[in-house]
């Protein structure tokens, strides 16, 4: 547990000193949320556009914002993987649990403190906007959104034992892309329905972005919450586990 | 002659023919004449001057060339002294060692490592064939050969970073594939490129190689800080704790490199060419600091310089193609090839399997 500490400490003091890191995990979610809500505002209310209100908002954009601690947690490990920094801790006697541990625990804090600040720049645009939000929700979002953060940055560990450092930021954006879309972050996926809406259902983005608004809402229905909560959790424990035997077997190809 | 007549003619507008000049204008010719006379002196010794300063100027260029030459050619030679000598000392300190060593009894000090037909293949190709190796306790093994020898896969099996296709490797009674993780605490390694994290500062390379290497029951926190202090120290990286390892020059990310891999004191270390790309003056502080760290410690250092071997090395192991074809001093493998010098001793070795081949 000590090496495990002692590596997810390096990882953290390493992203820390990123400043791109702060720019796409922390200031781009929140500007997507100052613009979505004037947007939101331009549209009239005859309209019944209710994606970008801030209550639906925030949960979308706490996604969002997941998508790059996948970016980041994938630009890590493939940039640890090209240099013999990481060869040298495979000599060392650090076991495989160390390493992908090491890489998760500071990733997942990450994810909470920029849930803590998304909402709280929520809180913010909500005070301006005159919609009220649950402060309940926002602090309960905190925790449960700790799944799909584990989901998210376990895609990256794979994108990042399998690529390199310079195609696993690509391939990425393609998963942010396709995260941000196929999850109704900026779209009502339910209300265009259709082969659209089956896709999104087959596809664990969804569900994530209902946990978040339904939690931000206090929503705690089966089919909104419950049902997407452990659909998951369940695809984060096994996207989790596929990214260890990844990494380990990457480990093993890499010696 | 004709310059002062034609200087007649013009001052007097009359055409004057060569050897009669008329007796009225006798006295003008003889003044035109000395005057002409004159400034040809003086022209002449204008010139004469010239060329005077000129082979001045061309003589002590020369001269400056030819000290500037001598001063180089000195430099030079100082310089092969002063190697020499470092590398005599050297000698002379490994052959007191030796005999210390001898009359010690520590001449039969236990085998800390022991390679018996080691062998690792890639698909079809060997990279390392059926190798036999002792190094003993706290003597330091240099292995040389040319890219591609083997020398870098001996050192990854025997840091159990990469599993041997056959044979055994035991590091102090350890085999490197059924007990491994006995063996990673005990082999500390340096790789041939600088393993550091490039945005961590040294210190906090040092102190997170300290929380993976020390066992926290015997090491807590202070007592992992006075042990990076320790080696902050002795590798003269104090002056530099606060930069980021990124940042630092390659003698110096080396240096950081080697502490790395001495923070938890390990009873073996692994130099799989540890100056490689340096400048000279890089090369040997990091030799200085290699010399330090030897004292009672089992060291397999890798190296293309046949110098590092010599000045650094108790016993020379030369690789060619996978297979360890000679080992010894640097005695030994000279009374053995019949050359003078590593150098000539390797050379004579490769070009001898050359022709075998």
């Amino acid at each position: 547990m000590n090496r495990t500490l002692q590596f997810a400490k390096r990882n953290l003091i390493e992203l820390s000193r990123d400043v791109l890191g702060y720019i796409f995990c922390i200031a781009f979610p929140i500007l997507m949320l100052i613009v979505m809500s004037v947007v939101n505002e331009s549209i009239p209310k005859e309209a019944g556009m209710m994606t970008f209100r801030i209550d639906n908002l925030s949960g979308g954009i706490l996604i969002f914002g997941q998508t790059f601690v996948m970016l980041f947690t994938a630009i890590l490990v493939a940039t640890d993987r090209s240099t013999s920094f990481l060869l040298r801790l495979y000599a060392s006697p650090m076991k495989s649990r160390d390493f992908t541990n090491g890489y998760m625990f500071p990733m997942i804090l990450i994810s909470i403190v920029q849930a803590i600040v998304l909402m709280l720049s929520s809180c913010v645009v909500a005070k301006i906007s005159g919609v009220e939000l649950k402060v309940g929700g926002l602090l309960l979002v905190i925790l449960l959104s700790i799944p799909s953060a584990i989901m998210f940055l376990s895609i990256g560990l794979i994108f990042g034992s399998l690529l390199n450092e310079k195609s696993a930021p690509g391939v990425c954006s393609v998963i942010v892309s396709a995260g941000t879309f196929l999850g109704g972050v900026f779209f009502d996926a339910e209300g265009v329905g259709g082969p659209i809406l089956k896709v999104c259902n087959c596809l664990p983005f969804l569900y994530c972005t209902r946990v978040a608004r339904s939690t931000i809402q206090m929503d705690f229905h089966w089919e909104t919450f419950g049902k997407s909560l452990l659909i998951v959790s369940l695809t984060a424990i096994a996207m989790a586990a596929l990214a260890v035997l990844t990494f380990r077997s990457r480990m093993k190809a890499d010696q | 002659m004709k310059t002062a007549r034609k200087e007649l003619e013009k001052t007097t507008g009359e055409n004057i023919k060569t050897g009669k000049t008329p007796v009225r204008y006798q006295e003008m010719w003889w003044t035109i004449e000395s005057n002409l006379t004159e400034k040809n002196i003086i022209e002449k010794n204008i010139i004469e001057k010239n060329i005077i300063e000129k082979n001045i100027i061309e003589k002590n260029i020369i001269e400056k060339n030819i000290i500037e030459k001598n001063i180089i050619e000195k430099n030079i030679i100082e310089k092969n002294i002063i190697e020499k000598n470092v590398i005599e000392k050297n000698v002379i300190e490994k052959n007191v060692k030796k005999k210390d060593m001898e009359k010690k009894g520590m001449g039969k000090m236990k085998n800390m490592i022991v390679l018996e037909n080691l062998s690792k293949n890639y698909g079809v190709k060997k990279a390392v064939d059926d190798i036999n190796l002792t190094v003993k306790e706290g003597e330091m093994l240099s292995l040389l050969g040319v890219n591609g020898a083997g020398k870098s896969t001996t050192i990854k099996m025997l840091s159990c970073l990469t599993k041997p296709s056959g044979g055994t490797a035991k590091i102090d009674g350890r085999d490197v594939v059924k007990e491994r993780d006995r063996v990673k605490e005990i082999v500390g390694i340096s790789t041939q490129d600088t393993a550091i994290a490039r945005n961590l500062t040294v210190e906090e390379n040092l102190s997170f190689m300290a929380g993976i290497y020390l066992d926290p029951k015997a090491f807590d926190k202070k007592k992992r800080e006075e042990r990076v202090e320790e080696i902050l120290r002795d590798f003269k990286l104090e002056e530099v704790r606060r930069t980021k390892s990124g940042k630092l020059s390659g003698g110096w990310q080396r240096r950081l490199s080697i502490a790395m891999a001495m923070i938890g004191n390990p009873k073996v270390l692994l130099l799989d060419e540890p100056t490689l790309g340096l400048d000279v003056l890089a090369r040997r502080e990091l030799w200085r600091e290699i010399e330090k760290i030897k004292k009672n410690r089992t060291i397999i250092l890798t190296t293309h310089y046949m110098e590092e071997a010599e000045a650094l090395s108790d016993r020379i192991a030369i690789m060619i193609k996978g297979k360890i074809i000679m080992t010894g001093t640097l005695g030994e493998l000279e009374e053995k090839t019949g050359q003078k010098g590593l150098e000539n001793v390797f050379v004579s070795v490769v070009e001898g399997e050359e022709k075998h081949e």
